[in-house]
């Protein structure tokens, strides 16, 4: 009979990156069938109630406390397992030589105290505080990128709204990526500078533009991301609407890249209506959405590559690799496995361009959910929230996607696997050698197409991550969308 | 030269709130004549970043020699809901 | 609802400024030593102010009840010392905080009406604030020791060295501490657990005036030896320094300015301008620190003293980075983490004292002006240095370390903080 093990540590606080590793550590020892290390904000008690470790004394905690829970096949073994917890926990954190450089402050206002002339907050606290550590950094002149999700959507409207009165932008909820003048924040690329200037509701988007402009030898001038959901009609697109106002100032910026999600009809004419009376030339890339009025200045962008096409104003078609033909003992299915929601979009609608029926856990339209279904193509966002309450984004960590990978790569009904590969700040520094060590001896498995989202100036080079991936005989695309592409001509066209 | 993190005189370091509101008002009598705020000195330079949370952003920040402070955030008032609104009602 | 007064954030940050105001501006001058029940005339017999906020007999640490019959015996209240228990217990003597009548006292800080107290004048606002002189280390009574020896010492202080120095500072016309403690602060002292500079510069420039108004040359003698060996002479001047500073900035409006912090060995109390008198208790916390050869934590009285008071001014742990040498005293520490305390304590302030600089902060003035709002907000409660007395009584010191005031004192404070401010 198992056992659930709590304890709850008052008023104690750690970041959630080391919680989600000693959780990993602990939730791998003998006897122990689930463990999580949580800071007791509602949000993470559900997760530890979902994962059915939650018990009544990790209840009983407050959003200031750490709770250990965890699930073990005895008493036992969980106590061993609480005993190693408090180990990992109280043990000297190791701070690298970077780290120790770092200026440190506990709180907003000492921290501009001690740099007067900062000017942006980056917040990526849990989601049930940020919108209170956000109105402190504009009361203190700062704009603001949160990082963190989970914020109610009334706190990012009434924080927008403020913000607005103040002239300052904030950038998310639920912002993995930004660029201004060059420097990456957060979860990033480094890219060449030049004029082109994008806005973007997801993270994975901005980084997949801006990589494919700057390897087609162009430059961004700055990446502006707005959060997920800036474009929906509570928030009425506030910071999508500043960051235009700011980009048409900007000198470096001579042309703007729109990335979204397709927005409600209200909300693409507030867009299109601002485009319209700007004197730059735009492309607006509402994901999959093609039939609304562009103004003369503007072009739109079924996907990431197109948007990345027209802003560079060429095409990025190069030699594409021939895909090897498909193995004929194995079934004609692809099956897509992503990090970035924003890739595995794009891939959908590639497909759906093709006219192939497609299956995802975030269908674009056209597309079909996944509850139900059997067989057909599928494309995973498994960086969607059901996949990463309380265990770290595949980004970070491709161990996450490591199961998902291997199941696809035994199931003889699946032809061809499309991944994503994503570098850059922030992102685990050997993705492409995960990859590898997984499908290392898998010979006679499906094809398996990565597109690498990079550069070479990322802190894991593109150019040695696609060495890696070329070696372990994965086909690496140019881009997301050509990666698609070519699992679509590598089943031929037929319609499984 | 290096200015003080403290430096004397009877500096109040939440000073900034008040000079926000001073700001506001200068800002919101000038918003009567332009049709948006700009907020362009966000992207005239590499921004000076205050880093609240995750460690490792700050980490990655200084490794690309970016001006970065990071705040060791806690949850206010140890998390507990009561005196987190009272702070904030006292803070309105 | 907001009453009429307008935003609270805009109340709390001006009346703020204005406690910061009189704290920085007063001008403190040790103007004279007198008998106690001249300067505090509720003192009558029987009546024992002590240390922190009010108690009990029954609630009282085994130091604290050594230094209670001690006292009684030294004034004449009790035959002995067990008659002095007897009579505790049967609640002869009347107990009262030293803070409720202006004065402050270090450990078990007895104040009794023969005992002559150190006047300290506010120039800048004209109140005072008292303090008995510091018995030196060792058995002491203000460690709970109330044995001959230290009845003694307390009679030849009440009769020889108390007189002295009253005639010696009004012929001098007063020592101002304001720069006294400024020129400490550049020596290594943080007025709290080091005193030596700001004792030597004391004794330096009182000598002259004892030498001319002493009665003998054995007395100016006695005199001079019992200041000059004692290290921690000047913590008690200040102590009534840091009470002269702060009692103008008491009872304002909307202010959130902590105006005493203050122990019994049992519980700690915080006082803060805006909620008036009030003290908001909890129990004292155990110090951490370093222990003399022979003494361990299970030792150690729990935290005790009016010192803290000397934190509430900005010096002490506060000004920390002035004197790395401290750091000696908490253990396993780098002379680095002295500025780390003094940085961190930098964030629960209102501001700083330019008149009061340190040297190795790039003379950062030290933080002045705790606000109770940011103590709830960040959990960062107030760090004070502080000397460990033995838990039983008579002993002594034991060790010297850290201790934080109790973080329950200042979550109290903040709701009935807003309850003024018709918050809830």
């Amino acid at each position: 009979m198992s056992v659930i093990v709590n304890e709850v540590r008052r008023a104690t606080y750690f970041d959630s990156m080391v919680l989600m590793r000693i959780s990993r550590q602990i939730a791998g020892l003998p006897g122990v069938e689930e463990a999580g290390l949580f800071i007791g904000t509602p949000a993470n008690k559900d997760i530890l109630r979902e994962a059915g470790i939650l018990g009544p004394d990790g209840d009983k905690a407050e959003s200031g406390d750490l709770i250990l829970a965890l699930r073990a096949t005895d008493n036992v073994a969980g106590e061993a397992a609480l005993v190693e917890a408090r180990r990992l926990l109280d043990q000297p954190r190791i701070s690298g030589p970077s780290s120790s450089r770092v200026g440190s402050s506990r709180t907003i206002r000492a921290a501009v105290h001690a740099m007067p002339n900062a000017n942006l907050a980056l917040i990526s606290v849990p989601g049930h505080f940020a919108a209170a550590e956000a109105r402190k950094a504009l009361r203190c002149g700062l704009h603001v990128m949160i990082f963190s999700d989970n914020v109610p959507v009334e706190e990012e409207a009434a924080l927008k709204r403020d913000a607005r009165d103040l002239g300052l932008l904030v950038m998310g909820p639920d912002c993995g990526t930004s660029i201004v003048a060059g420097l990456p924040l957060g979860f990033a690329n480094v890219v060449r500078r030049g004029e082109i200037g994008i806005i973007g509701a997801s993270g994975t988007g901005i980084q997949e533009v801006s990589c494919l402009i700057a390897r087609g030898g162009g430059g961004i001038s700055h990446a502006i991301g707005t959060g997920g959901r800036d474009l929906e009609a509570q928030i009425g697109g506030i910071t999508t609407l500043m960051a235009i106002d700011a980009l048409d100032a900007d000198e470096e910026t001579e042309h703007i890249v729109l990335i979204s999600k397709p927005p409600a009809a209200s909300i693409v004419k507030l867009v299109v209506d601002r485009v319209a009376k700007s004197s730059k030339s735009f492309t607006i890339c509402f994901l999959g959405a093609q039939d609304f009025a562009l103004p003369a200045n503007a072009r739109s962008a079924p996907t990431l590559k197109a948007a990345a096409e027209i802003g560079l104003g060429r095409s990025l078609s190069e030699d594409q690799l021939k895909p090897p033909p498909m193995r004929s003992d194995r079934g004609k299915l692809v099956r897509g496995l992503f990090a970035g929601g924003t890739l595995c979009a794009e891939a959908q609608i590639v497909f759906r361009q093709a006219h192939l029926s497609v299956a995802s856990n975030e269908p674009v339209p056209g597309a079909a959910p996944l509850h139900g279904r059997k067989g057909g193509h599928v494309m995973m966002d498994l960086g969607h929230d059901e996949f990463t309450r309380g265990r770290p984004h595949p980004i970070i960590e491709p161990a996450m996607r490591e199961s998902a990978l291997t199941e696809a790569v035994r199931d003889p009904q699946i032809g061809v696997i499309l991944l994503d590969i994503i570098l850059g700040y922030g992102a685990h520094l050997d993705p492409a050698g995960h990859v590898a060590g997984v499908l290392a001896g898998s010979d006679g498995g499906p094809l398996v197409i990565a597109s690498v989202v990079g550069t070479d100036g990322d802190p894991q080079p593109r150019a040695d991550q696609v060495r890696t991936l070329s070696a372990a005989g994965v086909i690496v695309a140019a881009s997301g969308a050509d990666a698609a592409e070519m699992a679509i001509r590598a089943i031929g066209t037929c319609d499984p | 030269m290096k200015r003080s993190p403290f430096a004397s005189g009877s500096q109040n370091p939440i000073a900034c709130s008040i000079d926000r509101e001073a700001w506001v008002e200068h800002n919101k009598s000038s918003m009567e004549t332009t049709h948006h705020t700009e907020p362009n000195n966000l992207l005239a330079a590499p921004p000076r970043v205050v880093n609240v949370g995750l460690e490792l952003f700050a980490v990655n920040l200084v490794s690309q020699g970016a001006e970065v402070v990071h705040v060791q955030w806690r949850p206010p008032a140890g998390g507990i809901s009561h005196l987190i609104g009272l702070l904030e009602k006292l803070r309105s | 609802m907001q009453g009429s007064r307008g935003s609270p954030l805009k109340l709390t940050e001006e009346a703020n400024q204005e406690a910061l105001r009189r704290i920085l501006t007063g001008e403190p001058i040790l103007i004279d030593v007198v008998p106690a029940a001249q300067v505090i005339p509720d003192l009558a017999d029987h009546v024992i102010l002590h240390a922190g906020p009010p108690i009990s007999w029954e609630e009282m640490c085994g130091p604290m009840r050594g230094a209670v019959t001690g006292i009684a015996v030294f004034e004449g209240w009790a035959k002995d010392l067990d008659d002095a228990a007897n009579k505790a217990i049967v609640g002869s003597f009347a107990f009262h905080p030293n803070h409720h009548f202006g004065a402050v006292g270090p450990m078990t800080g007895l104040t009794t009406r023969s005992q002559p107290l150190i006047v300290v004048e506010n120039s800048a606002f004209g109140n005072r604030a008292y303090c008995t002189i510091n018995e030196g280390l060792g058995k002491v009574m203000r460690f709970g020791g109330n044995d001959a020896e230290v009845l003694n010492r307390l009679r030849w202080i009440r009769e020889v060295l108390g007189p002295a120095l009253g005639r010696a500072l009004r012929e001098l016309g007063g020592v101002p501490l304001k720069p006294l403690i400024a020129r400490g602060l550049t020596m290594g002292d943080e007025m709290h657990q080091r005193n030596v500079a700001c004792s030597s510069l004391f004794l330096r420039q009182l000598a002259p005036a004892l030498a001319r108004t002493s009665k003998s040359k054995d007395e100016l003698v006695a005199c001079l030896e019992f200041i000059g060996r004692n290290d921690q002479f000047f913590l008690n001047i200040a102590m009534a320094t840091g009470k002269a500073l702060t009692d103008p900035a008491r009872d304002l409006e909307g202010c959130s300015v902590v105006t005493a912090m203050s122990r019994n060995g049992t519980d700690f109390g915080i006082r803060v301008s805006g909620t008036g008198d009030r003290w908001f208790t909890a129990p004292v916390e155990m110090p951490v620190g370093i222990y003399f050869p022979g003494f361990s934590e299970r030792d150690a009285n729990p935290d005790m003293g009016d010192s803290a008071i000397v934190e509430t001014i900005g010096l002490g742990a506060f000004a920390m980075a002035a004197a790395p040498a401290v750091i000696a005293y908490v253990g396993a520490g780098r002379a680095a983490e002295a500025a780390a305390f003094t940085r961190s304590m930098a964030e629960i302030v209102v501001g700083s004292n330019p008149a009061w600089v340190i040297p190795a902060l790039d003379f950062a003035g030290v933080p002045t002006g705790i606000d109770l709002r940011l103590v709830v907000e960040t959990g960062l409660a107030p760090t004070i240095n502080t000397g460990i007395a033995h838990r039983e009584p008579g002993i002594g010191q034991v060790g010297a370390g850290i201790v934080k005031a109790p973080l329950a004192c200042f979550e109290q404070a903040l709701v009935a903080f807003a309850e003024t401010m018709d918050i809830e």
